[in-house]
């Protein structure tokens, strides 16, 4: 065994390139099974990280509005939609659902403004977001330190305010935020608490209604809507008046969040509430109800197959290069014969030829594996850095291609091999 | 040391049957020197694959040291060949990647228990015996004809076998490096080695002590 191994060795020696060119299916083959895994894995594993963000349960409502206010020909070149009058997403909305939705375990409504924060020195662009404290056991946000604003803070429109954890770094890069006051506009809050990092909350999930946690600004809602900007009360039409700008929402809310006891309950609710606030809002489409749980689920689904289909198609690349591994051992054995010949001649046995050959094919696919490995490795970290994209290499797909190339090897070479020895040594020798 | 009985040996192919040796008698003792001689047809190739156990006779009897060497299973043959039988061929057979070194250690990786060193210790012996020490380390394809051929001899030799076969050795070298390796060929009888010569010139058989001419499967 050890003898034909160095056989093998040695013969592959002297045949480097052809050696190069065999394992090149190999490689790329083992490499595409492991990176296209990884990605699949990779994508799998954020969902599965964003499901944990977006709870479960949850149904939110989100303001639509146009974000070039009153451009009056856009209107008038859709009249219809234009005579309408919506309120918009308000507070009543909000108590609406409260009475016709049953089962809601937790409900909180949501403003947000773009604004700049102020420390004492640092002045940083983020969102001011306005919420009931329900919002933090909705999302099952934790602090890093200090505590939850309570709904007592939020009736009686408390000054305070948590900070996301990278915002907080950036107000506060010497001490501890906790009972600094922080300006937004020309309200002083105080710090309470800072929110626990969370991993990267993708745009996906933005465009979903998820709040970027670690870069924003949490004040309870009643504080926001009294005392930051007034929209507590006053009607869209004012408020349209008011904003005179761009980007700023008309309506009173930007999002309800409802969690529901049940998940049986989630789909039939979030139909419920659309007709309802269809209704309530004259026809006028300026709202959108999102599931990000089932959004998120259809998108697994639908990577799930992807994944399927992605490793189909490496596995055959892998396929292809196992008979690339065949159909070279076939070509030298048909191009060796007279070498076996001779080898017979001077004593060697059929199996000392069958092992010759399966060794030599083994030796070039565990390189080629070896080398694929290491290709897959190095692309999955290429995709994750260059296309953003989250990979994750597993064991078991390692374990997998390199089990396979060694497979591929002893599987193909085996049957050259076995032509080779069956060669009657007479005629291998005058084999020309 | 080998005796041949009654060899037969009949090719079938499809309907048609060919018996190429119709019953050979032949001893061969140590030290001999023999040449064995016949036109082409006349069944000398395939009585020197039946010596040299590349191939099995139909029926008779092959004794080696009165040990039935027809009697052997594929295994064993290949060891017999190891041991016993040296070959060299017209066409020299090195294989083009091995150094000639490489080339003559062959025989030596296939037997049971030799180290590298020893095989390559061995191997230097025989390239200096048939003078090629300064060539270890070339290629075949960097030497010339009769060098090739020197280095076919010392890898017959390298395993001390009880017999040498040489089919046509000088046929594609010119007539003075024939005469060269015959007189290697010589060299090594007159240290005691048993060779057997197959060839179809008058010329190269002479060399031999004995000469055995073969017709139609027939020794005459």
């Amino acid at each position: 065994m050890i003898r034909n191994a160095r056989i093998a060795f040695e013969s592959i020696l002297a045949n480097k390139f052809r050696a190069i060119l065999t394992t090149l299916g190999i490689i790329f083959g083992v490499g595409a099974v492991i990176s296209m895994l990884a990605i699949g894995n990779g994508a799998q594993q954020q969902i599965l990280e964003q499901l944990k963000i977006v709870g479960v349960n949850n149904i939110i409502v989100k303001s639509i509005y146009e974000k070039e206010a009153d451009n009056s020909e856009e209107e008038e070149s859709d009249p219809s939609q234009a005579k309408k009058y919506s309120p918009g997403l308000t507070l009543k909305d909000l108590s609406n659902i409260m009475e016709v939705v049953p089962n809601i375990e937790l409900i909180t409504p949501e403003v947000n403004y773009e604004t700049y924060a102020l420390s004492s020195t640092i002045r940083k662009k983020t969102k001011a977001i306005g919420v009931d404290p329900s919002y933090f056991k909705i999302f099952n946000i934790e602090l890093e330190q200090g505590n939850h604003f309570t709904q007592l803070q939020n009736n009686s429109k408390k000054k305070v305010c948590l900070l996301g954890s990278t915002l907080s770094k950036l107000l506060f890069p010497k001490s501890n935020p906790i009972g600094k006051t922080v300006r937004i506009g020309r309200l002083n809050l105080q710090v309470i608490g800072v929110i626990k990092k969370m991993g990267g909350v993708a745009d996906n999930l933005q465009s979903m209604g998820i709040n970027d946690y670690n870069n924003e600004i949490y004040v309870p809602i009643e504080t926001l809507l009294s005392r930051f900007k007034d929209r507590g009360k006053i009607s869209i039409q004012d408020n349209r008046n008011w904003s005179n700008g761009k980007k700023e929402n008309p309506n009173q809310l930007d999002k309800i969040i409802v969690q529901l006891k049940n998940s049986e309950d989630v789909a039939p609710s979030g139909e419920l509430m659309s007709r309802m606030m269809k209704r309530r809002h004259n026809e006028v489409v300026d709202f959108a109800v999102s599931i990000p749980e089932q959004t998120l689920k259809q998108q697994k689904e639908t990577d799930d197959l992807f994944n399927w289909l992605l490793g189909a198609i490496a596995s055959i690349s892998l396929v292809v290069g196992g008979i690339g591994i065949m159909n070279i051992m076939l070509a030298s054995v048909q191009e060796r014969i007279k070498e076996i010949g001779l080898r017979r001649a001077v004593g060697a046995k059929k199996n000392d030829i069958k092992m010759q050959f399966i060794l030599e094919a083994s030796f070039i696919s565990l390189f080629g594996g070896v080398i694929g490995i290491i290709l897959g490795i190095t692309l999955s970290y290429a995709v994750e850095i260059f296309l953003e994209m989250p990979t994750k290499i597993s064991i078991f797909s390692i374990f997998l291609s390199f089990v396979i190339s060694v497979l591929t090897g002893i599987v193909f070479g085996y049957l050259p091999a076995n032509n080779a020895a069956e060669q009657n040594p007479v005629n291998s020798l005058k084999y020309e | 040391m080998i005796e041949l009985t009654n060899i037969r040996k009949t090719y079938i192919t499809g309907e048609l049957e060919y018996e190429a040796l119709k019953g050979i008698d032949l001893t061969i003792n140590p030290n001999d020197y023999l040449a064995l001689m016949g036109s082409s047809g006349s069944g000398k190739s395939t009585l020197m694959n039946i010596i040299g156990a590349l191939d099995v006779p139909t029926s008779g009897e092959y004794l080696l040291r009165k040990k039935p060497i027809h009697e052997l299973d594929d295994n064993q043959i290949s060891e017999f060949r190891n041991q016993e039988i040296g070959f060299v061929f017209q066409t020299f057979n090195l294989l083009p990647k091995l150094s000639a070194l490489e080339n003559v250690g062959l025989p030596l990786l296939y037997a049971d228990g030799i180290e590298k060193e020893e095989r390559n210790a061995k191997s230097r012996e025989m390239l200096e015996l048939v003078g090629l020490g300064d060539k270890l380390m070339n290629k075949p394809n960097e030497m010339s004809g009769g060098q090739r051929q020197r280095v076919a001899i010392a890898r017959a030799l390298v395993n001390s076998p009880s017999l040498i076969l040489a089919d046509e050795p000088t046929g594609n070298l010119d007539s003075k490096t024939s005469e060269s390796i015959m007189e290697l060929f010589a060299n090594l009888h007159a240290k005691g080695q048993t060779i057997l010569l197959v060839t179809h010139e008058k010329e190269i058989s002479e060399f031999a002590q004995r000469t055995i001419v073969l017709k139609d499967g027939i020794i005459i």
